[in-house]
C-alpha cells in the first residue's frame, strides 16, 4: 500500500532536516545586579590606566572558562594603559604569583561562576514534536566577584554583578527574531546574532574598570594624598646573571 | 492533518505557547531600555520563601545549602537608568550601602558622648544633600548623638580652603574650625565626599579636636 508523501519516512527526515538548519538560537542578555548601572569612567579612553601595573587572577568556577575570561580583561585594561599580568587560579587559595617578583600596585580576583541554570524537559519535547517551532528555552544565570587588593593585601574595592541569558532555540522563535531585527529593531537592539555578548563584555569590561579606578582612588585617599611608592623589582643576588 | 500536528495546533491554539516555558522569556520580546529597567537581588529559598510565602515554596527540609539555587527576586527602578548623570546614579543607587558602611566605621572611633556635625562635599549639590541626610540618618540610627547644625568657617577661610587640593583641603578645614569655636569639645565631624571626578564611590573622614583622619 502506498503511503501518503507527508507519512513517507524520507519525507519526514527531510522536513526535520530542514527544520534543524534553518532553526537557530536567539539569545537575550539581562543584566541582573550592578551591571546595569552607569559608569563614570569612559572605557574607550587608552590613558585611563596609564602606568598601572595591574595582576589579574581569574579564578576557576562552575559553568566558566577562566582563561578566556582573563585573555579578554586583559585585552580590555591594556588597551586603557595598563600594564597586565593574569593568571589562571585553577584550586582555590592557591596562587602562583612569585612573592616579590616585580610586585604590581593592584591585585584583581575576579571569580566568574554560574549560580543558576534551568531548562524545561517539557520545552524540549515539545519543541522537538513541533520541528522546532515550539522554541526550547534554556535560562543561566552568572555572577561575577570582584576584588582588587593593593600590593601589601589591603582590600581597596569588592563589587558583585549578575547577570542572566535567556536562550531560545527553535525555528519559530529565531524566524520571527530575525524578521524584527531585519525590518524594525535598531543595529543595538538585535537579539539575533552575537550581539548579546558585545553587550556583555561592554558592561563587564566598563564596570570592572570603573572598580579598579575606585580602588585606584582609594589607596590615594589611604596615603593620604601622597604620590605613589616607586615599586622597586627584587635586588638581584650577587653574581647572578644580567 | 496528523495527529502529532494536530497536538501542535491545540497546543498553540490553548495557550501554552504563551507561558514563558514554552514560547519563551518575555525578556526576548522587551527592548534593551526595558532588560536593563530593573534591580535584582539573589535570596536563598528559605529567605525567598519567608519575604514571599505566597510566591515561592518551601525549601526541602534535605536541601543541601551548596544546592540551594536561590531566587532571583527583581523590582522595577523608580529611575530610568539615563535620567540622572551617570556619577549621581551610580552613587545614589549605593547610597545607603556606602553611607552605612562609611558611618559604622566613623561611629566606632568615638564614644556615645560624642556630638556628630555632619556635611557632604560633592559637585551637584541636591545628591550632596541627600548624601548628608543619609549620613546624618544612618549615624541616628545607630543610637548617636546628632546635630543638625552643619559648622560653617567664615568667608574668609573659606576662600582660602577652596584654593587648597583635597589632601589639604580638609585638614585645614578640620583645624581651623576648632580654633575658630565653630567645632569644640565633645563635637565630632563626620564629612562624606567624592576626591576624583570620575570615580564612584564615596570617601569619609572625621575631625574631632583638630584632627582629620581618613576613614580605610
Amino acid at each position: 500500500m502506498a503511503l501518503a508523501l507527508h507519512q513517507r519516512p524520507d519525507v519526514r527526515a527531510g522536513w526535520l532536516v530542514v527544520a534543524l538548519i534553518s532553526t537557530g538560537c536567539v539569545t537575550v542578555y539581562q543584566p541582573l545586579v550592578g551591571l546595569q548601572r552607569p559608569i563614570a569612567i569612559d572605557p574607550s579612553w587608552s590613558n585611563t590606566f596609564e602606568g598601572t601595573k595591574l595582576h589579574l587572577r581569574c579564578h576557576q568556577a562552575d559553568g566558566v572558562e577562566a582563561d578566556v575570561l582573563c585573555r579578554n580583561l586583559r585585552t580590555a585594561f591594556s588597551k586603557q594603559g595598563a600594564a597586565v599580568t593574569t593568571e589562571v587560579v585553577r584550586q582555590p587559595g592557591r596562587s602562583a604569583m612569585a612573592p616579590n617578583v616585580d610586585p604590581p600596585q593592584y591585585v584583581m580576583d575576579v571569580t566568574s561562576r554560574r549560580v543558576a541554570q534551568s531548562a524545561s524537559v517539557v520545552s524540549t519535547l515539545l519543541c522537538i514534536v513541533s520541528f522546532t517551532i515550539i522554541p526550547q528555552v534554556e535560562e543561566y544565570s552568572f555572577a561575577q566577584d570582584v576584588t582588587v587588593r593593593d600590593s601589601q593585601g589591603f582590600i581597596l574595592a569588592q563589587q558583585s554583578f549578575q547577570e542572566r541569558f535567556v536562550e531560545s532555540f527553535g525555528v519559530g522563535v529565531w524566524a520571527l527574531n530575525g524578521l524584527i531585527d531585519l525590518i524594525v529593531r535598531p543595529k543595538e537592539e538585535q537579539v539575533t546574532g552575537d550581539r548579546y555578548k558585545e553587550e556583555f563584555s561592554k558592561d563587564l569590561h566598563g564596570h570592572l574598570g570603573q572598580v579598579l579606578y575606585n580602588a585606584s582612588v582609594r589607596a590615594r585617599v589611604m596615603r593620604s594624598f601622597e604620590p605613589d611608592a616607586p615599586v622597586r623589582p627584587p635586588e638581584k643576588p650577587k653574581g647572578a646573571a644580567p | 492533518m496528523t495527529g502529532r500536528g494536530a497536538l501542535v495546533v491545540l497546543l498553540a491554539l490553548s495557550g501554552c505557547v504563551l507561558d514563558p516555558r514554552f514560547l519563551g522569556d518575555p525578556v526576548i520580546f522587551s527592548n534593551r531600555a526595558e532588560r536593563r529597567s530593573i534591580d535584582c537581588t539573589r535570596l536563598s529559598q528559605l529567605e525567598a520563601f519567608e519575604r514571599y510565602p505566597g510566591q515561592v515554596p518551601a525549601p526541602q527540609a534535605r536541601t543541601v545549602a551548596s544546592e540551594d539555587p536561590g531566587v532571583l527576586t527583581c523590582a522595577s527602578r523608580y529611575f530610568a537608568i539615563d535620567e540622572r548623570p551617570a556619577r549621581d546614579e551610580a552613587i545614589l543607587s549605593t547610597l545607603s550601602e556606602q553611607v552605612g558602611a562609611l558611618a559604622d566605621q566613623a561611629g566606632a572611633l568615638y564614644g556615645r558622648e560624642a556630638v556628630w556635625h555632619v556635611d557632604a562635599f560633592y559637585p551637584s549639590l541636591p545628591v550632596a544633600q541627600k548624601i548628608a541626610i543619609a549620613a546624618r540618618t544612618t549615624l541616628a540610627e545607630r543610637g548617636l548623638t546628632v546635630s543638625n547644625r552643619v559648622p560653617t568657617l567664615a568667608a574668609g577661610d573659606v576662600a582660602v580652603l577652596a584654593t587648597l587640593p583635597p589632601a589639604e583641603v580638609y585638614p585645614a578645614a578640620c583645624r581651623r574650625s576648632f580654633e575658630t569655636r565653630v567645632l569644640e569639645g565633645r563635637d565630632v565631624f563626620f564629612g562624606v565626599m567624592i576626591v576624583d571626578a570620575k570615580e564612584t564611590i564615596l570617601h569619609g573622614g572625621v575631625c574631632s579636636e583638630g584632627t582629620w583622619r581618613w576613614l580605610p
